[in-house]
């Protein structure tokens, strides 16, 4: 037994009283083996690992209770510099984020030599040979070794941080969603290089994640956290095939899949499709703007939409799909005219939004919404619900003074907010909650157009089955066409009567739903395909 | 619906005691200020050279300065001039550095840039030079000494809410509010404005008093308030020339001053608090 954690219990002090994060919780985990914990934000798997190597703030924070043994020492009795050392030597961490974690001013290279040089006291020589060995392991080319972080995208940042973690040869990796930053296909990559490089070396793993068609693939044992305790656990297949408690059927349950029920009425009237687009294109001035940038001489402009023509029917749902930086949320934008738009025509009806005056083009916005990817972003944070609601009614004048409350209650309660809740601030309310009250915002003004960027992928599992299936009644309810971008290509899948597969600024490949999923024709939709985590059932 | 913005602040900010303090002394100030014709025994200017320089007494108070003028009649008609003064070119400040840093901010581009390397220029100028300029090309008055110290106040503001704007413009509240068709102008005061205040209200509670420091200085060069009238930097000023003889005539204006900043450093933090909606506790 590698490590054996019983009852661990820790707290967090505030104003509003103690919070039990982490509530009698006990597993082990062999060597070379791999346990994954997942749950929804807030269930205590960060804290529980955290908790383990003293890694938690205290106060505010405070384990109450439990025992860890590891490798037969109790981490939870260890003094600080124990714990130091047993950080740097045997327990190595992979975080979220790997720009946050990497120095922005030290060269990589000298990043991975520090704890070798500084805790081991090997030479530096020696140390960078080691370095250069691990850095292949991961897949980076020696000559990256004196490049700064910022010079890597984000999953080779997550190889660096690897390749940290490795080079101390520890026996225990915690991985805090170490993919949950990062596009599908990179993901597959650091998945497999983390099983490959585990089973080398023999490394035990705990795997923390929201995500459980992520794990199913790797983990020995999962462990479904809840409110800070452990609700069930179980091999893989046992925790997908036959699980016990509600809430991991729940959890399973919201892990879309299957297809868009297509509806019976095929009938659909040859009608003009509700928008036209035409040789798009959006670039965007490389940086150096301002007085001085009036001087030099341009740089090259980078091609965020690069000529993409399509059109939209009336009543579809689209899905557009590609990884970061393909220019998705770009191309949403633009159709929108919310980015100034470089060359090509996009027709809404018969109107040319690039042909009308800002005045009409502020007054056709009614008729075209969108729904942002960061609902803590999205909401003014000083303006109540009702207000936030009541904005585009007024200044569309789709509703009076008088009548405005009556409007905003039955906003609310088409997207499943309490009444009483109009008068309060977004801080007040969840993640969910607030993306919520930004598709109310966005149908208020009855649009027949909304582009929904992201509108799932800040949120967690469970909630972001509510929200779909919101969306879908909405979008049946009021007719509405929808362009609905995401990199989750289960999501969509589930979602979308028809998909684009965006690559570079192109679109490589548009078609209707089950035919890209069912044979995709361009190699790059293959490969995406490809990459995406399938759970067993 | 519930309360208004305005009404949950005034609550927030009744429940903020050191910024209730700060409130009422200011109030307390104020009305002092105003009432000060009618409260004072002594003239402003009613000089008894025989007295000369008294500490404090049962009939004057806060003593009496060398000219054997009443210390607490001064301190009070120079208390409404410094009020004044405060007031007024902060709030000029405040007008043209919100809406100019705005704009700039949020239209971005080349003419921020513009209007940026305007503020920078005028930040070159010597403000003395300026304001002396000023005073020569139209005259002497209190009036366009309000005006002159708030044309040079401004352009902190200014860079203050341009920076913020900068960040704020490209959050998706305001993309939001584009995409629901609202005009510029409409956006600025509605989604941008408001979320500048928390540090607009710091620097305007900073900018009070600096104001009548400045003050101080112009009258102290001849270019501000001319004796017999006076102004709380105008007292201190002199005071500080006999404050080894007369250490009263440095004291008590002092204390008039520094307990005024103090109540608006309070004031300021608790209506910075209490004008934001996320440090409710209720």
């Amino acid at each position: 037994m590698l490590l054996q954690v019983s009852h661990l219990s820790t707290q967090f002090r505030s104003r509003l009283g103690t919070v039990t994060a982490v509530n009698n919780v006990s597993f082990s985990l062999d060597a070379g083996q791999t346990l994954a914990i997942v749950g929804e934000s807030g269930s205590g798997k960060s804290v529980c690992c955290y908790s383990l190597l003293g890694l938690i703030p205290q106060p505010p924070g405070k384990i109450t209770g439990g025992t860890a043994l590891f490798q037969g020492r109790d981490l939870l009795a260890a003094s600080e510099s124990e714990l130091r050392t047993i950080r740097g030597d045997d327990i190595a961490f992979i975080f979220q984020d790997p720009m946050t974690s990497l120095n922005p001013f030290l060269t990589i290279g000298e990043q991975l030599l520090e704890p070798l040089v500084r805790h081991r006291g090997i030479s530096r020589s020696a140390a960078r040979r080691r370095a250069l060995e691990v850095l292949q392991e991961v897949g980076i080319e020696p000559r990256r070794f004196s490049h700064y972080p910022h010079q890597f995208s984000g999953g080779m940042r997550q190889r660096v941080m690897i390749a940290m973690a490795l080079i101390v040869e520890p026996k225990l990796l915690i991985a805090d969603e170490p993919t949950t930053a990062l596009d599908v296909t990179v993901q597959a990559q650091i998945l497999a290089l983390i099983t490959s490089l585990q089973r080398r070396y023999n490394i035990a793993v705990i795997f923390i994640s929201h995500d459980l068609s992520v794990v199913a693939n790797f983990a020995d044992q999962i462990l479904v956290m809840q409110h800070g305790s452990v609700v069930e656990r179980g091999a893989v297949d046992d925790i997908f095939q036959r699980p016990q408690q509600a809430y991991t059927r729940q959890l399973l349950a919201a892990i879309p899949r299957g297809t868009k029920v297509v509806q019976t009425s095929t009938s659909r009237e040859a009608s003009a499709p509700l928008l036209q687009i035409r040789d798009l294109e959006t670039h965007f001035k490389a940086p150096g703007a301002g007085l001085l940038g009036l001087l030099r001489p341009p740089a090259a402009p980078v091609k965020a939409v690069d000529g993409v023509s399509f059109t939209i029917e009336r009543g579809d749902i689209v899905g557009l799909v590609g990884e970061s930086g393909s220019g998705k949320s770009t191309l949403g934008r633009s159709l929108l005219r919310l980015l100034p738009v470089t060359a090509g025509t996009v027709h809404f009806e018969a109107l040319e939004l690039g042909a009308l005056a800002p005045s009409a083009l502020r007054a056709q916005r009614r008729h075209m919404q969108m729904i942002f990817q960061d609902p803590y972003a999205s909401l003014n944070p000083r303006m109540t619900v009702a207000q936030t609601l009541a904005e585009p009614l007024l200044f569309h004048r789709l509703a009076t003074r008088k009548d405005v409350d009556k409007r905003v209650y039955t906003l609310m309660g088409e997207v499943g907010l309490p009444r009483v809740s109009a008068g309060k601030y977004p801080h007040e309310f969840s993640g969910g909650q607030r993306q919520r009250i930004a598709i109310a915002r966005a149908i208020a003004s009855k649009p027949a157009f909304i582009v929904a960027d992201e509108p799932v992928s800040a949120l967690d599992v469970s909630i972001q089955a509510q929200i779909l299936a919101l969306l879908l009644d909405l979008v049946a309810a009021h007719g509405l066409t929808m362009l609905f971008i995401s990199h989750d290509l289960s999501v969509v899948r589930k979602l979308c009567d028809r998909v684009m597969v965006m690559h570079r600024g192109k679109i490589v490949e548009q078609g209707l739903t089950e035919q890209i999923y069912g044979c995709p024709q361009a190699p790059y939709t293959q490969a995406l395909l490809a990459a995406v985590p399938a759970a067993p059932l | 619906m519930s309360a208004g913005l305005w009404q949950q602040s005034w609550r927030r900010l009744r429940r903020n005691r050191p910024a209730l303090a700060g409130a009422s002394l200011l109030l307390l100030m104020i009305v002092l200020a105003l009432l000060t014709p009618w409260i004072v025994p002594f003239g402003y200017e009613q000089q008894n050279l025989h007295l000369g320089a008294t500490p404090p007494s049962p009939e004057h108070w806060l003593g009496t300065d060398v000219l054997g003028r009443d210390m607490l009649t001064r301190i009070l008609y120079g208390g409404r001039l410094s009020l004044t003064v405060g007031f007024i070119a902060t709030a000029l400040a405040l007008i043209i550095g919100v809406s100019y840093g705005a704009v700039a901010g949020y239209l971005g581009g080349v003419v921020d840039a513009l209007m940026m390397r305007v503020v920078d220029i005028l930040y070159a100028l010597p403000i003395m030079i300026f304001i002396i300029l000023l005073m020569v090309l139209f005259g002497r008055s209190l009036l366009l000494l309000f005006l002159a110290i708030g044309a040079v106040e401004w352009m902190t503001m200014a860079r203050i809410v341009r920076a913020q704007v900068q960040s704020l413009r490209r959050q998706e509240f305001v993309e939001a509010a584009v995409a629901i068709g609202l005009p510029p102008g409409r956006i600025i005061a509605q989604h941008i404005i408001p979320n500048t205040l928390g540090p607009v209200i710091i620097y305007a509670t900073l900018t009070i008093p600096s104001v009548m420091l400045l003050e101080a200085f112009l009258s102290f060069l001849g270019l501000g308030v001319q004796p017999p009238q006076s102004s709380w930097g105008l007292l201190i000023s002199q005071g500080v020339e006999t404050m080894e003889e007369y250490p009263w005539l440095l004291i008590y204006p002092g204390i008039a001053l520094a307990s005024t900043l103090l109540a608006l450093n309070f004031l300021g933090d608790g209506l910075r608090d209490a004008l934001d909606p996320k440090s409710a506790e209720d």
